[in-house]
């Protein structure tokens, strides 16, 4: 996969330090946090290299987990590290715990997006148990409005993010590209289209979808410009996820847009 | 470990244990397109897979049709495709259906989808009907997962107990949705992962012969989901003997038929 032909930007990647789980007696981890970011850190490299992925949006899953967060930015703080190390290629997307109150969810991503350098927003509705358009995720998308970073978010059957959720967050705030990571999976994947319809900023990303027909009538009726290459990961499976793209019945500029430059165009890449 | 298409010396047995012609359930409600068997051998020989499973798919409707089709394309293609029956038990001719296409016309196994055609799991009689004829035939069944209440995993261990003498295929492996899919499989002996969307379970976790690679083409890229076993291979989370069992050797043992390569 070195040397790939393609410019390559996964939307969606994650490391998971610092959570409740790992807090507990039963699975104590053997590394202290600067070990496992150092680790972590390590791994990107590798991977990055391995597979010639140009820049790759992070967050940490321990703040979408944590109910209390244990510091102030509860674990969004590894991934400043991680990007540190990273030179570059990491694009910092934050983690806000919606359940704190809204004065202090604008203040910690004000500080997040002027301090830190965060260059976008992650939210999981489903694992941190909100609606996607709940009133409580307003002040997220407030100051997501202001410095214009995309939110990507968690989709599929979970009540709290379908993808009529996306659409309707996404008409009240047209100034913010809302991503729909997964594309509804395997399970909403019929409300895709129709939320696509109702929201110009709306956006998908690939990965954990697998039906190469829905993709490829999403290109052609939004254009590619609104679909970014995702992996979740990241994992081993890059070669085999990027395979999905290569075989799809769109044009190679599309395929180009998908694998990396719609999303150089949201996160403003160089 | 390679491939012609992914390059390198071995061109280990594929068989893809889940593909259709026609359509297929995740297809058929997007697109009015259909998918041929010339359509579906070319891209077999494109991705280097040697034999298929296939059967047919479709609106729920079409079964009988599907049915036809399919075995339209094993007549054809007899080296090359393993037919699969599809069918309703809430049909009244199911049981003729199904001695017809197994015991007349030679097809290997049978599909249910209890998402498409409405019947639950453990909650439909008929069902235990198809399985006894399934064990006298000695046939898997395939069937869809991931889709509650209709056919998730905690339903395909509880019915593999019941009848012991069925080799029962988890479509999709749960389709990414359930979270009991390895846990439910190690309940029994005779339940077998196959691994499109769903992923990749690791056989190590299950013992031999029950993780079988498919596609469930035309629904997803065949080359993407056969790249996932390459790649977990390159990356040595499979063994070679692990990834050549997965890419077709055990599901040859599950059909007892005789591994043939037409792929040069």
């Amino acid at each position: 996969m070195k040397a790939s032909k393609w410019f390559i930007v996964d939307a969606h990647q994650h490391i998971q330090i610092g959570s409740y789980i790992y807090a507990s007696k039963l699975e104590k981890p053997k590394l202290d946090f600067k070990q496992q970011i150092e680790m972590e850190a390590e791994r990107f490299r590798r991977w990055f290299e391995k597979y010639d992925v140009a820049y790759g949006a992070v967050s940490n899953i321990s703040p979408m987990v944590d109910r209390v967060w244990r510091s102030r930015h509860g674990g969004n703080e590894f991934v400043v590290e991680l990007a540190k190390r990273l030179g570059g290629r990491v694009l910092s997307m934050y983690v806000p715990n919606v359940f704190e109150p809204s004065d202090v969810v604008r203040e910690k991503m004000e500080e997040a997006v002027k301090i830190f350098g965060f260059r976008g927003v992650k939210l999981h509705p489903w694992v941190s148990a909100f609606p996607l358009n709940h009133p409580i995720v307003y002040p997220v998308f407030d100051v997501a409005a202001k410095y214009r970073l995309p939110v990507l978010s968690h989709s599929a059957r979970s009540e709290f993010c379908t993808p009529m959720l996306f659409a309707d967050i996404a008409l009240r705030y047209p100034e913010v590209p809302v991503i729909m990571g997964h594309m509804g999976k395997q399970h909403l994947h019929y409300d895709v289209l129709p939320a696509m319809r109702l929201a110009e900023n709306l956006y998908l990303e690939t990965s954990g979808s697998k039906i190469q027909i829905l993709l490829e009538r999403a290109v052609k009726e939004f254009g590619a410009e609104r679909v970014l290459f995702g992996t979740d990961g990241p994992h081993d499976l890059l070669p085999a996820y990027v395979a999905r793209i290569e075989d799809l019945n769109v044009s190679e500029e599309e395929k180009e847009l998908i694998l990396g430059k719609s999303a150089a165009k949201i996160f403003n890449l160089p | 470990m390679t491939h012609r298409f992914f390059g390198g010396e071995e061109n280990p047995f594929i068989l893809d244990a889940h593909t259709h012609i026609g359509a297929s359930y995740l297809t058929c409600y997007l697109t009015d397109k259909r998918w041929s068997v010339e359509d579906l051998i070319k891209e077999m020989d494109r991705c280097g897979v040697n034999m298929a499973c296939v059967s047919g798919g479709g609106l729920p409707h079409e079964i009988k049709k599907m049915n036809r089709m399919a075995l339209e394309a094993v007549r054809r293609y007899p080296d090359r495709l393993i037919g699969f029956v599809r069918l309703n038990p809430k049909f009244e001719d199911v049981l003729d259906d199904l001695d017809y296409y197994i015991r007349d016309q030679g097809f290997k196994g049978i599909k249910l989808h209890p998402n498409q055609d409405c019947f639950c799991l453990l909650k439909e009689p008929v069902l235990e009907l198809i399985y006894e004829r399934a064990a006298k035939y000695r046939v898997p069944v395939m069937i869809h997962s991931g889709t509650e209440p209709w056919s998730v995993a905690g339903q395909f261990a509880d019915q593999a107990e019941m009848f012991p003498e069925v080799t029962f295929i988890m479509a999709h492996s749960g389709l990414r949705n359930d979270k009991h899919v390895l846990e439910s499989a190690r309940r029994v002996k005779n339940l077998v992962l196959e691994t499109s969307i769903g992923g990749v379970v690791s056989p190590r976790s299950l013992g031999k012969d029950r993780v079988v690679y498919g596609s469930d083409w035309p629904t997803t890229s065949m080359r993407s989901e056969l790249q996932e076993v390459f790649d977990l291979w390159a990356s040595g989370r499979l063994t070679q003997d692990e990834a050549r069992d997965v890419l077709g050797m055990s599901m040859t043992k599950i059909l007892g038929i005789t591994p043939r390569r037409r792929i040069k």
